[in-house]
Formats: structure tokens, C-alpha cells, sequence
């Protein structure tokens, strides 16, 4: 057999990849100590820029930047890609205004998650930071989903079908739980790192090449759609971003919702210097920017090697297109660079999962819990999170980007409530945050998942479809639910006494922006 | 924690104009920050709705690529990463400016 081809060189490639993420998870364990929360959960809040940068990139590019976004551009053309590069602008947007806030609101009280920060601003009141802490775990449970679902597919197809699915899933298991159990924050940064390059390589490197071997250069596969279907390079066209409505609620909801997750609010805390909080909107913005132009062309070469693909196939047309165009050598290399983007998401985000528990729910309800049974408790957590997400994925198929959109629609609830904690607002309650996020992710759930479409449409006919998302009016789900639980923010807390301690106020009034 | 702090010299300004100025600076947003944060927001009405400037087409292609993929693509992207850049360059001096008086790292 022609070795090039051989799927038993594109597996060792795989494997050399997995070794070197233990070998440098296990560094960050053995060389560091982490024993105390804080070297954990923050690695000390002592990371360089360079790491930090690599880190929280590597953990937001995952299996839907890889796999799902790549699909549906390649169903939705440029108005999807317009929906979802609203990134580069949202997540800078909130950036320029809070995060060096963040980053030393952090460094005064020692805060870590976003429940810590509005917790301490009530006195430290642990059913707020319960309820964010669980609003915030329930986010993440379809978004770990969906890495596995995308670690399933790559390595299946990467390996020539000789790793199964359900087998890739569990061993990419075995070996992330590992280094994020053994060497906490350090080792998920680490690997990060790592695994950052590898995406970068890989999307930008693997799209480029496909549209010039594969494709026949730019000129030709632009020529080749516009010939076939037109639709997909003029914006707001195709499908529901053809809808001007649907498309900006779609755009400002579910992207102010990825940097508000716990793995990506977390990470504002590990730089070691300020100046980092202020690079960090461009570098970020550089970084995705670049990756995404990258996936773009991965989707336009996927449309001119394999045409006429239904959504289901295409979330994995990423790897199918590089097969037809790369010996299978090629595209273990290529498939590195995507499980680096899924691997290195589903770390942080477990990793993170240990950290909402520790913080919001275990030194919030039991006082004096010494730092050793911390650290043991967020590791028990991290473990059993990640085996139940393992569990989900194995029990179905899902579609990468309806899963991750729910995800972030589900982040974004905490907005109304962060923006008036961190600009330090007098009129807020604890019953109006608790209020406000409950309303928000119930709505969010509701629609997004379809529970109620039947009832829905017997009050207001054909409003939601039979099964599935229901975004009445073409108004996206989440933007719904932000708005309704700003409303309830508001009203609840107008009507409620429990406000902010005004000692707190009074020293987050000291703390800069 | 403590490192930031030890390694920044103490500022020899007036008490008066050092009060004004931390009090400018603790309790809120810097302008520069509203500034660039609404050139982001215009920057991505521009982005999102170009059809309520132009026609939705695809002529003309600009490095090969249809007019409103390059719009997309590469043209907005570019002049929001220049907006960030200079919000960087803008606080970095200002956090050196800073530096200059004795500052705990949260202020």
C-alpha cells in the first residue's frame, strides 16, 4: 500500500499528537505545584501573554469552528459566515469596555468565576452564586457535547473508519480528563498553547492549499458558485441569515455569549500583567480573524469538491473534501490541527466546570473547607461532568452548530446582570439577578430545544416549527430571552429591597476599569 | 500580586492633582474606551447591514473574491483590528503613564 495513504500513518500521527499533549500536560503537573485552588483553578494568576493569548484562542476555536461553522457555511454561504463573524466585533466590544475591570476586580478580592464577582457584590450571597454557577454548568453541558461529537467524526474519518466513532470518543477522553485532573489551570494552558499553533497551522495551512489544489485556485471556485449557486457569496441570503431580523438578533446574542462562558471568563483572570487585558481585544480578534478566513476557504473548497451535500453531511465536509484532496498522511496533520481545536475546548471547559463547582458552590455553602479538599472536590467534579457529557454524545448525533448556538444563547443570560455589577449599579437586587438569570435560561431552553412548539402554535398559528429551535417572528431565541430577563432584572429588582452591600459598592467604586 | 506595585516608582505630583486624577481614573470608563467601543459598534452595523448602503451584489471581485465576501471577509475585519490596535497602543501608554505614581495593580 502506498504509505502516504496508509490510514496506519495518518493514525500514528494522531497518536504522536496525543502523546505530546501528555507529555506537556504532564510537565505543567509534575514541574508546578497544585495543591492550593489558586495554582489549580488560575495557575497563580502568573501566565505570560503569549500563553494566555494561545490558551483562551485555542479554547474558543473548537469542533464548531473545525467542523459545524465550516458546514454551515457551506449550507448558508456568506450570510452564516457574516452571523458568525460578528465574533470580531461583539467579543471586542465587551473586551474594551470590562475586561482589564475584570482582570482587577480579580486581583483585589481574589474573584475567579463570574459567580464570585456578583456574589461578593451582595455580600457574598450563595444562592446567587449558585444560580449563576448552575446556569453556567447547564451552558456548558451541550457545548463539551458537541467537542466530543467532533473528536468522534475527525478521528473516524481521519483513520479510514479502522477507529470508530464511539472508540476515538473515549480514548480523546481519556487522554484530556488526564492532564486536566493532574495539572489543573497550568496543564490546560499549556497543552493550549500547543494545540493553538496547531489550529492556527492547520485551518489557515489546510484551507489554503484545498482551495489551491483542490479547488483550482480562488478565482476558479469563486467562478464555480457564482455559476451554481450565487446566493451563497451575497449576504443575508440563504436560509434563516437570509433574514435581515433573524440575522442580527442571531449575531449580537449567541456572540456577547461565548466570552461569557466560565472556560473564556475565567481565563481573563490568568495573565500576569494588566497590559495583557488591553492587547488582548486585537490579539484575540487577530487570531479568529485569521482562523476564520481559514475555515471560509475550507467551506469554499469543500463546495466545489463535494457539491450537494444536506447539513448533516456537511458539518463534516471539513475532513471529507481534505480526503479527497490530501493522502491520508496529509490529513492526519490536518486532523491534529482539528482535534487540537476540539481537545483543547473540551479541557478548558471542564477544567472551568471544576471551577464554577469549587467557587460558586462548594466554599459558598461550606465555610473553612480546607484548600486540599477544594482542589479534591473541583477534581471529582471535572470528572464526573466530563463522563456524563461522554455519556450524552454516545447516546446520539447532533448538528454542531444548532448545539453550539443553544450553548452560547444560554452564556449570554448573564449579560444584563454583569453589565450592572461591574458598572456598579445601586438599583439592583439579589432577587432581581436570581429573577433575571432563571427567566433567561428557562426561555432559552424552552425555545431552543422546542419543548412547548405544540402549545406555542395552538396561541399564535404557525409561529415554531414541529420540533427543534423556535425563533418566533425571526427573531432568534436567545435575543428573546435577554431581553425578557433585562425586563425581569429591572422589575424584580424595583420591587425588591436585598441591594448591594454599600461597603462592596463602595470598594468596587475603587477598583479600575 | 505585590510585584506590580514594588516595581512602580512613586509619582512626585501635587496631592491635589493626584486625588482628581485617581478620581478620574477609579470611577469609570476612560473615554478612549467609549470611543473605540462605538466605532465597534459602527463598525458592525456597517458590517452586518451593507445592503442598507449598496446593492447586494458581486461584482465587483476584488483578489478574486465576489465584493461582499471581501467585504465581509477581509475590508471590515481589517479596519476593526486597526480600531483595536490603536485602543492597545492608547491604554498601554496611558497604564505606563500610570505607572509613574505608586498604583495597587487593581487601581
Amino acid at each position: 500500500m502506498d504509505l502516504l495513504n496508509s490510514p496506519y500513518l495518518s493514525i500514528a500521527i494522531i497518536a504522536i499528537y496525543m502523546i505530546l499533549v501528555v507529555y506537556i500536560g504532564t510537565i505543567a503537573w509534575r514541574h508546578f505545584p497544585q495543591s492550593d485552588p489558586e495554582s489549580y483553578l488560575l495557575a497563580r494568576r502568573g501566565l505570560s501573554g503569549w500563553v494566555s493569548s494561545l490558551t483562551i484562542q485555542a479554547t474558543q476555536i473548537s469542533a464548531l469552528t473545525f467542523l459545524g461553522f465550516i458546514g454551515s457555511m457551506y449550507t448558508f454561504g456568506i450570510s452564516f459566515w457574516q452571523a458568525i463573524m460578528g465574533y470580531l466585533f461583539m467579543v471586542p466590544l465587551l473586551w474594551i469596555i470590562f475586561n482589564a475591570r475584570i482582570w482587577k476586580l480579580g486581583r483585589r478580592f481574589g474573584q475567579v468565576t463570574f459567580g464570585d464577582m456578583v456574589a461578593y457584590y451582595f455580600g457574598n450571597n450563595r444562592w446567587v452564586a449558585a444560580t449563576i454557577g448552575f446556569a453556567m454548568m447547564l451552558a456548558l453541558i451541550p457545548y463539551v457535547q458537541a467537542q466530543f461529537a467532533g473528536l468522534g467524526y475527525v478521528i473516524e474519518i481521519a483513520s479510514g473508519g479502522i477507529i470508530t466513532f464511539n472508540v476515538a470518543i473515549i480514548i480523546s477522553y481519556l487522554v484530556m480528563i488526564f492532564y486536566v485532573l493532574m495539572g489543573g489551570m497550568r496543564a490546560v494552558a499549556y497543552t493550549d498553547a500547543f494545540q493553538g499553533i496547531l489550529i492556527l497551522g492547520g485551518l489557515i495551512g489546510g484551507g489554503l492549499l484545498m482551495v489551491l489544489i483542490g479547488a483550482g485556485g480562488f478565482g476558479n471556485a469563486f467562478d464555480n458558485i457564482i455559476t451554481t449557486e450565487p446566493r451563497r457569496v451575497l449576504v443575508a441570503e440563504l436560509g434563516p441569515f437570509g433574514n435581515w431580523l433573524y440575522l442580527f438578533t442571531w449575531a449580537v446574542a449567541v456572540n456577547l455569549g461565548w466570552p461569557l462562558h466560565p472556560h473564556m471568563w475565567n481565563k481573563q483572570h490568568i495573565a500576569r500583567h494588566i497590559e495583557f487585558t488591553r492587547y488582548l481585544p486585537a490579539i484575540h480578534m487577530l487570531q479568529v480573524w485569521l482562523i476564520f478566513i481559514g475555515a471560509y476557504f475550507i467551506s469554499i473548497a469543500g463546495l466545489n469538491i463535494l457539491p450537494g451535500l444536506n447539513p448533516l453531511q456537511a458539518q463534516t465536509v471539513t475532513v471529507d473534501a481534505a480526503i479527497k484532496v490530501f493522502p491520508l498522511a496529509i490529513v492526519g496533520i490536518f486532523a491534529a490541527g482539528g482535534l487540537a481545536a476540539m481537545m483543547s475546548t473540551v479541557a478548558g471547559q471542564i477544567h472551568s466546570v471544576g471551577t464554577v463547582f469549587a467557587r460558586d458552590f462548594l466554599i459558598k455553602f461550606i465555610q473553612h473547607l480546607p484548600e486540599e479538599r477544594q482542589v479534591w472536590w473541583t477534581r471529582t467534579v471535572i470528572l464526573a461532568h466530563g463522563t456524563i457529557s461522554l455519556m450524552l454524545v454516545l447516546s446520539g448525533e447532533t448538528l454542531l452548530t444548532t448545539v453550539g448556538a443553544l450553548a452560547a444563547g444560554l452564556g449570554v443570560q448573564i449579560l444584563p446582570v454583569g453589565v450592572a455589577v461591574l458598572t456598579n449599579q445601586r438599583w439592583v437586587t439579589a432577587s432581581g439577578v436570581i429573577a433575571s438569570i432563571i427567566s433567561g435560561i428557562g426561555i432559552s431552553v424552552v425555545l431552543g430545544l422546542g419543548w412547548f412548539n405544540g402549545f406555542i402554535n395552538t396561541l399564535i398559528a404557525n409561529t415554531c416549527p414541529p420540533s427543534g429551535a423556535c425563533s418566533p417572528g425571526g427573531i432568534f431565541y436567545a435575543f428573546y430571552a435577554l431581553i425578557l430577563n433585562t425586563v425581569v432584572l429591572i422589575g424584580v429588582s424595583a420591587l425588591t429591597h436585598d441591594r448591594p452591600d454599600p461597603q462592596v459598592r463602595a470598594q468596587y467604586a475603587q477598583v479600575g476599569w | 500580586m505585590t510585584e506590580y506595585a514594588e516595581r512602580v516608582p512613586v509619582h512626585n505630583a501635587a496631592p491635589s492633582e493626584l486625588a482628581a486624577e485617581e478620581e478620574k481614573i477609579l470611577t469609570k470608563p476612560h473615554g478612549r474606551q467609549i470611543l473605540h467601543a462605538v466605532i465597534t459598534v459602527i463598525l458592525f452595523g456597517l458590517y452586518l447591514w451593507p445592503g442598507g448602503l449598496l446593492v447586494n451584489h458581486v461584482e465587483p471581485r476584488i483578489f478574486g473574491f465576489p465584493f461582499y465576501v471581501f467585504w465581509v471577509l477581509i475590508l471590515l475585519p481589517t479596519i476593526q483590528f486597526i480600531n483595536l490596535v490603536l485602543y492597545a497602543q492608547y491604554m498601554i501608554a496611558r497604564e505606563r503613564q500610570l505607572k509613574t505614581r505608586k498604583l495597587e495593580p487593581w487601581q
